[in-house]
């Protein structure tokens, strides 16, 4: 194969691939949409009912944070809370169906908070989550 | 040996001497908390790496302080950030080596919570290990051969850029730049565009680049494609008539493509890229600074690595074998007044091992298998035995540190 030939069919291939594997996982893929929730006597309130069914995470933004809290209530699991700043150098963090990215240098955060992939050396700050018949309140004290 | 010993003691303790420093010196936590959104915060942080080569061909061994990176960052208000990071190269300036230098120096600004802008000298987001060159971040005591060579990391020029990502489809990011562009003059052989970059110095903004890119974090995957386009010429009208060159915006172009992933499961991780980059006016190129300047460069590469400690008790150590497969060339189409030489043909072998005691400290030990292409004999102007013979396979064996806190 000529060196031209191989270079284009390289790059086809490549796009190909990406295109690919792309399309594969929008396929599956549902929206992850910002929960605007409001804040009493230090705790962040968040009615169950904005989850939609079968979702297990939301974004939740209010006025007590400078960063959004990613909110996981995943049946048979704790609640838990997770501030959405990464522990490098506090860019926010972009979540995906897996875990928590940070695009300044590329950390990775599971949806423990633990840390998957480094610079990053520290756990996402996470907060408690209570329940009551209607909500989860997210405790922005005693962490 | 006794001197290879020594310089392994060296090593050791400046691991040990800096680990030390970095718990002292790190300020991110008080910035970690984000609670209250009126606080103002410095960080001071850094990273750094060292190495020592044995060169199997020569017979001898180098040992480098390759890069020590001092990062300062200042918050002036929630929504307004400063990211500085200043890198000394091989340990210290002389008229023979070594360098200093800004590799970013950029104010951002954070229009709502997932999009915002950078403005200043700014590292685009092209390739890998662009924005993500930490050195505790890769294998291998090299920076990835093709991403110095055909992309040339750490690029980073004046400009202006919009950062964005989607909550509507999680996980998906994109960006846009507007960059100075770069200069035409020192592109050539056996430098692609790398020594074309301006890094901030004095750079013709009448030429100009425009850069894009799409990052999609899906379950284990990273999947990223981006494209450069920018002039080289930022000539006076009269100084590019003279040397025959398009000027303006756009004259006399480079365009650079790339796509890449990684894919990360059960201490499983493979990375891949692919980069291809054009200089449609090479002729001319070669007719006004005679360089040699190439047509066509590209190169891919594939790395596959395994965390030995995965699943285990030691939950902050990791113990990452790896093998990288790279292949590039420079000059892999030249036109018709350049002179092909294959020696810019290279293929690479790397395997090794990058363990890190904990997360901000790695130390590596790698081999470096480098093939290259026959060179071109008329080329040769001081044949063997004046001089020792062109040869084309080398190994190398290489011991490092590296760090960031
Ligand atoms: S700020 Fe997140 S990895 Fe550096």
């Amino acid at each position: 194969m000529k060196r031209r030939d191989f270079i284009k069919t390289g790059c086809l291939a490549c796009a190909a691939m990406a295109a690919g594997s792309s399309l594969a996982s929008l396929q599956s893929c549902s929206p992850m949409p910002v929960y605007k929730a409001t804040v009493d006597q230090h705790q962040i309130i968040v009615p169950k009912t904005a989850f939609l069914e079968g979702e297990t995470m939301k974004v939740v933004r209010s006025s007590a944070t400078l960063y959004d809290i990613l909110l996981v209530a995943k049946p048979n699991e704790e609640p838990r809370a997770l501030l959405m700043s990464c522990t490098h150098f506090s860019n926010a963090l972009v979540p995906n169906t897996n875990g928590l990215n940070c695009n300044l240098h590329g950390s990775q955060f599971d949806l423990q908070g633990a840390v998957i992939n480094g610079p990053a050396s520290k756990a996402l700050k996470k907060f408690t989550v209570s329940t009551n018949e209607q909500n989860y309140l997210i405790n922005l004290k005693n962490n | 040996m006794k001197g290879r010993l020594v310089l392994a003691v060296f090593l050791l303790s400046n691991i040990l001497c800096y680990s030390v420093k970095a718990q002292i010196l790190t300020r991110e936590d008080s910035l970690n908390a984000g609670l209250d959104p009126n606080h103002r915060n410095v960080i001071l942080a850094g990273y750094g790496e060292a190495k020592v080569s044995v060169d199997q061909n020569l017979k001898t061994a180098n040992a480098n302080l390759t890069r020590s990176v001092l990062f300062v960052g200042y918050r002036f208000t929630p929504k307004i950030t400063f990211f500085s990071e200043m890198e000394l190269e091989d340990a210290r300036v002389s008229a023979t080596g070594g360098g200093i230098s800004m590799e970013q120096c950029v104010l951002k600004f954070d229009l709502n919570h997932s999009n915002y802008l950078l403005a200043g000298l700014m590292i685009p987001r092209i390739g890998l290990l662009n924005e993500n060159h930490l050195p505790i971040t890769f294998n291998g005591n090299d920076r990835h051969f093709v991403e110095q060579m055909i992309i040339p990391a750490t690029w980073r020029e004046m400009g202006v850029g919009y950062y964005g990502s989607s909550s509507s489809l999680p996980g998906l990011n994109w960006s846009v730049a507007l960059l100075n562009g770069l200069n035409a003059s020192r592109i050539g052989f056996g430098q692609g565009i790398r020594d074309a970059r301006f890094g901030g110095r004095d750079a013709t903004a009448s030429n100009v680049a425009l850069t894009a890119a799409l990052l999609y974090y899906r379950g284990g995957f990273r999947l990223q494609a981006s494209g450069y386009y920018g002039g080289s010429a930022g000539f006076t009208q009269r100084e590019a008539d003279s040397l025959r060159l398009n000027s303006g915006l756009f004259g006399t172009p480079v365009a650079l493509t790339e796509a890449n992933m990684q894919f990360r499961h059960n201490g499983f991780v493979l990375k891949a890229l692919a980069t291809y980059v054009y200089i449609s006016q090479a002729q001319k190129l070669n007719a006004a600074f005679a360089s040699n300047a190439p047509q066509v460069m590209y190169g891919y590469y594939a790395e596959l690595g395994y965390n030995l400690l995965q699943g285990t008790r030691h939950k902050d150590k990791q113990c990452n074998i790896f093998t990288r497969y790279e292949r590039l060339d420079m000059l892999a189409a030249v036109p018709e007044n350049g002179i092909d030489n294959d020696i810019l043909n290279q293929q690479y072998l790397i395997t090794g091992i990058t363990y890190l005691p904990i997360r901000n400290v790695a130390i590596k030990f790698d081999w470096t298998h480098k093939v290259t292409g026959e060179p071109n004999p008329a080329m040769i102007f001081n044949p063997s035995p004046n001089a020792p013979p062109y040869l084309r396979v080398n190994n190398f064996y290489q011991m490092g540190m590296a760090y960031s806190f």
